[in-house]
């Protein structure tokens, strides 16, 4: 059937059809059986509903090679030679919430310095070395991870993986650069209340987190150490949060595994496991507070920003894939009905979507947007409603399905590329999961049921809001919700009261 | 620190090093051509295979099996520059109506339709100068999105209502309301725009102008908006990744060939307006810091200096090291941050400097800062580094991109659209590649200069709307 099609269509490539002007002649296909109309399109059964998919391509995540050094370090290679690229990302545990003791500000301010200069190499020769390589990397901090990430054509990413092991085992943190660094923070946070979506979502981490919580702090701004921070507190701080006992290499692409291997040895091997340093510890559980809608005050704004969510389990529990699907029903597919509800029906929102933060302790899931000021409680009251009736009833199976088969497919999309593979790879140490867990994911997406949906979705009551708005034009909307207890702060993000409404 | 001296690459991709080295291999990686046999082949100088079908529609098809996905993008000429008068946001609100139900799909099927397919990255933008429709499909469903893309073609006009234009006018003077009225001085850019465009000029007002008129659109106007503009014959449709050509062309003669037009399209139009001048605006918002805008006008899209100015304002605040950066928030600690971007356009493009100040100080003391470093750059040429950085830093990330199918329909065209002639992918990176120090110099002094600009400067009051008003228009003589 194909040969035929086949044929037809080389005929008709070989037709008349004129180019448009200025672009060479082109392989052109004559006429179809009937004319267009002028102005009119005929319509034709097969128009009336959806193709039907052609037949599935076999598929599977690429096997994983897993390897250790002798000083702990883990390394996990995916191979694929369709493009001449390898990506890369160094991640070692613990990250802005691994260490409590650390202040996560300070954390993230030496994981972005140190990519500025080794011992070996001043920062110029770092980003020249980048320039000539046609490298793309970098460093940075996640919740869970310290992070170091390289993309590179196969001929130099080893120079490009010299350059990372550099950075990481052996950065200078030079004073220039903690200075230059330490007064662009400091400076930043003179503009931080201007973002209203980060004001929302800090104060939503401490609602249901509370505030004291690992996950919580890791979104402060750290106006209170920055400032002041110095050379010899990043230098102690990087020797803390960083060992090879915890780092974990995920490279992908155009490499040979067992020759990889060898040279990561070779480089990676003289970083000496310090015997005094201790792991990150489990991540504590959520203790959020009774309140369930923060308000704070953005005087004259027309729009409010809300931030809605709740903790959910950590990512390596069993329950994990039905948790990623319920959050596709809020809102994390556009074609939710939460979405749906929100946008098409009450017309309150262009840009409103569903989050779910994978994290190696408690993850979060919310939904965010800005909305009509005056359709505030209403748009609370329908996502309310939406939880409500996935907690207490379950999903139809429509949306089931659809959420189901959406995240079963995402893996393909995911490993289409060198930097998706790691990026996927990488989830596997950051949050603790097995080797097969590509291999599995699909299929146990595919068993989810109503009933699991049921269960992962969170309770109502567990929910908490914050609206970033006009907080006069908003209390009647808010008191009419009968939510409890309301907390009310200054544009500044100070509490300023706890209302009963 | 010796070099490394054991290759851990596969066999045979050994040799190439080096910016220039590393450019053309992923050049040639990426420029693919259909191998099936009896599939069509790109003609010569072509980028990839194209084939016109009779109703003028132009399509793409650039076929590889690196992954089961195929990238999608169909562009429409049509923008915000083309609503008509007394119309802004018609071209916005006609594509969402598109998405939102056709002859053939409900309201809310479009979206539903694809998430169930597992399509991912769809996309459907509105710009100054064009609307794309953009998804990655699994391979298995190619042929998903050639039923919706030809419905709203085709079917569109048939099924658009009262009830749907008023639901999807809600949805975009949100829209317009959260990227304007309510962000930080959101109203910046459109009242820059007003001051370099004329007022005839399509541009002027910007991209997401004033939305009350729209208000009171009626269904015949969306109707003939969407004959007259998107139209078979005004389209282009790539496709790349995991497809057998013969079988996508197929499926595209199915869905797309009988679409019908009728008439011309008449596209709004307009040149490169040149200020004579320095206009400064005062502007107040309810905003935390002082701010600044300097506004160029600048070579349209793809015209002589256009990449230039890309790598100018790579140089200037792309990196950590950009010399705007560098002088404003690190030597004199005077901004908060600081960015620059060459924003091109096909009636005239914009180069931009924006700077916020530290508490303290004010919009004249970046002014002066940013010329001074202006001046820096018109008087000698960056060093080899510098730009040999600025090269890196701007091509490196969408290079790296290609690999995603969707990115390569959207590279190809783009190519189609600015009649790129030869390798699509090589030409664009040669573009940039072929860039010297001394000609950012050049193009710094011909287009940046230092009297023929609009300098807007945002100044916080409690009293202001958050997104901004204008206070004060100064034609300013040097």
């Amino acid at each position: 059937m194909r040969r035929a099609i086949g044929r037809a269509l080389l005929v008709v490539v070989l037709g008349g059809c004129s180019p448009r002007a200025g672009f060479p002649a082109a392989p052109v296909m004559a006429a179809p059986a009937e004319p267009p109309f002028p102005g009119l399109t005929p319509d034709a059964p097969f128009r009336a509903s959806a193709p039907s998919p052609d037949p599935r391509k076999a598929w599977s995540p690429p096997p994983i090679h897993e390897s250790r050094l002798a000083n702990g370090m883990r390394l996990l290679v995916v191979e694929r030679h369709a493009t001449p690229l390898v990506a890369a990302r160094l991640l070692v545990r613990g990250g802005l919430a691994g260490f409590p003791s650390e202040p996560p500000a300070v954390v993230e301010m030496a994981t972005d310095v140190a990519f500025h200069g080794s011992t070996t190499r001043s920062e110029q020769d770092v980003y020249g070395t980048m320039n000539k390589l046609f490298a793309d990397a970098g460093t940075y901090a996640t919740d869970d991870d310290v992070c170091a990430r390289l993309r590179a054509a196969t001929t130099s990413f080893d120079a490009g993986l010299v350059l990372l092991r550099d950075v990481i085992v052996t950065p200078s943190f030079a004073n220039t650069v903690v200075d230059f660094e330490r007064q662009r923070r400091v400076a930043r946070l003179q503009k931080d209340g201007d973002d209203a979506s980060r004001v929302a979502l800090r104060l939503l981490y401490a609602a249901v987190y509370g505030p004291a919580h690992p996950y919580a702090r890791a979104r402060l701004s750290g106006a209170d150490v920055l400032p002041n921070v110095s050379r010899d507190e990043l230098v102690r701080v990087w020797k803390r949060v960083v060992d090879p006992a915890d780092a974990t290499l995920v490279v992908a692409g155009d490499v040979d595994p067992a020759a990889l291997a060898a040279r990561v040895e070779s480089l990676f091997g003289a970083w000496k496991h310090d015997p005094s340093h201790a792991p990150p510890p489990d991540l504590p559980p959520p203790t959020p507070g009774p309140v369930r809608l923060v308000v704070v005050d953005r005087p004259g704004a027309v729009q409010a920003t809300i931030a809605y969510g709740a903790t959910t389990g950590p990512a390596s529990s069993s329950s994990h894939v039905a948790r990623a699907i319920v959050h596709e029903m809020l809102g994390g597919m556009s074609s939710s009905a939460l979405s749906q509800t929100l946008r098409d029906e009450l017309g309150a929102t262009a840009f409103g979507a569903g989050f779910y933060a994978w994290k190696r302790g408690p993850g979060i899931a919310y939904w965010e947007g800005s909305v009509d000021r005056d359709r505030t409680a209403d748009v609370l009251r329908a996502l309310d409603a939406r939880v409500r009736e996935l907690h207490e009833r379950g999903p139809a199976q429509r949306e089931l399905d659809d959420a189901k088969e959406r995240f079963a497919r995402s893996l393909a999309e995911g490993f289409e590329t060198v930097g998706g593979m790691v990026e996927y790879v990488s989830q596997l140490p950051t949050y603790g999961l097995p080797l097969d867990e590509f291999a599995t994911r699909e299929a146990r997406a595919r068993a989810v049921t109503a009933g699991a949906v049921r269960a992962a979705a969170p309770a109502p009551e567990a929910m908490r809001a914050v609206i970033v708005g006009d907080l006069p034009a908003l209390r009647a909307q808010l008191a009419s919700l009968g939510w409890g207890l309301i907390e009310e702060h200054d544009a500044s993000g100070t509490l300023l009261r706890t209302v009963t409404r | 620190m010796s070099r490394p001296s054991v290759r851990i690459a596969s066999a045979g991709r050994a040799g190439r090093t080096g910016l220039a080295g590393v450019v053309a291999l992923l050049a040639a990686s990426f420029a693919t051509h259909a191998r099936a046999q009896g599939a069509p082949q790109a003609p010569e100088g072509a980028p990839v295979p194209r084939v016109v079908l009779p109703n003028g529609l132009v399509v793409l098809l650039a076929e590889d099996h690196k992954a089961p996905v195929v990238g999608l993008e169909l562009r429409y000429p049509v923008g915000s520059r083309d609503d008509p008068p007394g119309r802004p946001g018609l071209a916005a609100l006609t594509q969402r109506l598109m998405v939102r139900a056709t002859k053939h799909l409900a309201p809310g099927q479009y979206e539903r339709e694809l998430d169930a397919a597992g399509a991912w990255d769809v996309k459907s933008t509105t710009s100054l100068d064009r609307t794309e429709f953009h998804a990655e499909v699994p391979a298995d469903r190619l042929a998903l999105p050639l039923w919706l893309w030809s419905d709203q073609m085709g079917f569109f006009v048939e099924r658009v209502d009262d009830k749907l234009v008023a639901e999807q006018l809600a949805v975009v003077l949100d829209e317009h309301t959260q990227k304007v009225d309510s962000a930080p001085a959101g109203r910046l850019h459109d009242l820059v725009d007003a001051a370099m465009y004329p007022p005839e000029h399509p541009y002027h007002g910007g991209w997401l102008r004033g939305s009350t008129e729209l208000a009171s659109v009626t269904v015949r106007e969306v109707r003939a908006f969407a004959e007259a503009h998107y139209r078979p014959d005004q389209a282009t449709l790539a496709l790349a990744g995991d497809l057998e050509s013969v079988r996508a062309l197929a499926l595209v003669h199915r869905y797309f060939a009988p679409v019908g037009t009728a008439g011309k399209p008449v596209r709004a139009d307009g040149r490169r307006p040149h200020l004579d001048r320095e206009v400064r605006l005062t502007v107040a918002a309810h905003v935390e810091l002082p701010m600044v805008m300097l506004a160029w006008s600048t070579p349209p899209s793809h015209a002589p200096g256009d990449a230039e100015l890309d790598l100018v304002a790579q140089i200037l605040a792309g990196s950590r090291a950009g010399w705007l950066r560098w002088k404003l928030v690190d030597e004199l600690k005077i901004a908060t941050q600081v960015t620059a971007h060459q924003s091109s356009r096909e009636l005239g493009s914009q180069f931009a400097v924006e700077a916020t100040a530290t508490r303290g100080h004010r919009p004249e003391e970046l002014v002066d800062a940013i010329d001074h470093v202006l001046e820096k750059l018109r008087a000698s040429p960056p060093d080899d580094y510098a730009t040999e950085g600025a090269t890196t830093g701007y091509l490196v990330d969408p290079s790296f991109g290609l690999e995603q199918s969707g990115a390569r329909a959207d590279r190809f065209a783009e190519c189609e659209e600015y009649r790129v002639p030869g390798g699509c992918v090589e030409a664009w990176l040669t573009r940039y590649t072929s860039i010297h120090a001394a000609d950012l110099t050049a193009v710094a002094v011909r287009e940046l200069p230092v009297d023929r600009r609009v300098v807007a400067m945002v100044f916080p009051a409690d009293d202001a709307p958050i997104g901004g008003e204008l206070r004060d228009v100064a034609p300013r003589q040097r």
